[in-house]
């Protein structure tokens, strides 16, 4: 990830994490769905910067253009009071309870496991090229034109059945490194990045043009993560390779 | 009287209502809708504003919603009305008019 990635990531998680406590305030089942859109919304304004717009002064204007994070729960909910309101309502009470609250979640935090699923890791299986046979019907051909950088799917075996593509997906992808290294004895490595999403267990991984052309055709090539966040990871089932057609 | 703190105030109160008639047109993602509303004169929101209402709109029944993959980044998330939310439309912007209609008749003098 470049300093202006890291950056970026800090000032995002900084602005998510924001949004998600003024949100707390309403208790609305929708909530996570907002924030998923806003995560949504502000890598579409990164991928938007071409790398020279990437200061920090830009991207910190993305982030005021999103407006304060009180704001958010006000729209969700506006029947609702501000949490300053609240809590100067409720204080007493609050004073009272809040040391049992704290001991209770405590213990229960250690006995009970967390209800929220969260991939920490993501196996590949399979790796096949994106304009061949072997993508799924559902994933369009347009959705990636044909040009001269070389466009491949990953398919991962880890899948909740409960949860939808980005809400399973996105957390894992806004944390792990995108980058990956095509390996062969005896030729150039070649480095690729899974820096579109995907659809459903299928991500999508882009070789560069400067990369693709030091690809052999006929060439088997092991994939290896970078796996940079050693908290999030790729791995890498035994006998996945990539090979380049003839032309 | 502070005119800003009413113009934040009265475009809040009409964001509702100009998000169901942007949807009106056919699908539109969040961010397409942002960009639409940058170039709208008095109607420039900040970006962020547009998630929480187009969730409240869902739970009301007014909107719905489904991805779709996108050629340039994660599947995109669309919003559409519902019938419901078609119909409500149709009432708010007959109250809006009919809004008009009496400002107009008040600033010219005569009893709304």
């Amino acid at each position: 990830m470049t300093s202006q990635g890291k950056t970026w990531h800090r000032l995002k998680t900084e602005y998510l994490r924001r949004v998600e406590k003024a949100l707390s305030s309403v208790k609305h089942p929708r909530s996570r769905d907002v924030l998923d859109d806003v995560s949504s919304h502000l890598d579409r304004r990164f991928a938007e910067l071409e790398p020279a717009q990437q200061t920090r002064e830009n991207l910190q204007a993305i982030i005021a253009d999103m407006g304060p994070a009180s704001d958010y729960a006000e729209l969700l909910d506006p029947d609702s009071t501000t949490p300053t309101q609240k809590l100067q309502r409720r204080f007493p009470l609050w004073l009272g309870l809040a040391a049992i609250v704290i001991a209770a979640a405590i213990l229960l935090s250690r006995a009970i496991p967390s209800k929220v699923k969260q991939h920490k890791h993501l196996t590949i299986s399979k790796a096949y090229w994106f304009h061949s046979d072997e993508r799924p019907r559902s994933i369009p051909a347009e959705a990636v034109p044909k040009d001269d950088d070389g466009h491949m799917l990953f398919h991962v075996d880890e899948w909740y059945e409960e949860m939808g593509t980005a809400k399973q997906y996105r957390p894992f992808l806004n944390q792990a490194d995108e980058r990956f290294v095509l390996k062969a004895d005896g030729h150039p490595d070649v480095h690729v990045n899974a820096e579109r999403g995907c659809w459903s267990k299928e991500f999508y991984i882009r070789i560069p043009r400067k990369e693709y052309v030091k690809m052999e055709a006929g060439v088997m090539y092991t994939i290896h993560p970078v796996n940079s966040n050693p908290k999030y990871r790729w791995k890498v089932r035994p006998g996945v390779i990539i090979c380049k057609p003839n032309q | 009287m502070n005119l800003q703190n009413w113009q934040t105030q009265l475009r809040k109160g009409l964001l509702d209502v100009v998000i169901l008639n942007l949807l009106q047109h056919g699908r539109c993602h969040g961010y397409e809708m942002v960009q639409t509303l940058k170039q709208i004169d008095g109607l420039k929101i900040r970006e962020g504003n547009i998630y929480p209402i187009l969730a409240r709109l869902q739970t009301d029944g007014l909107v719905t919603s489904y991805s779709e993959p996108s050629p340039d980044g994660p599947p995109r998330k669309y919003f559409k009305l519902t019938e419901l939310g078609q119909k409500t439309l149709a009432d708010m912007n007959a109250h809006w008019n009919h809004i008009i209609q009496s400002m107009q008749s008040l600033k010219k003098g005569k009893r709304v």
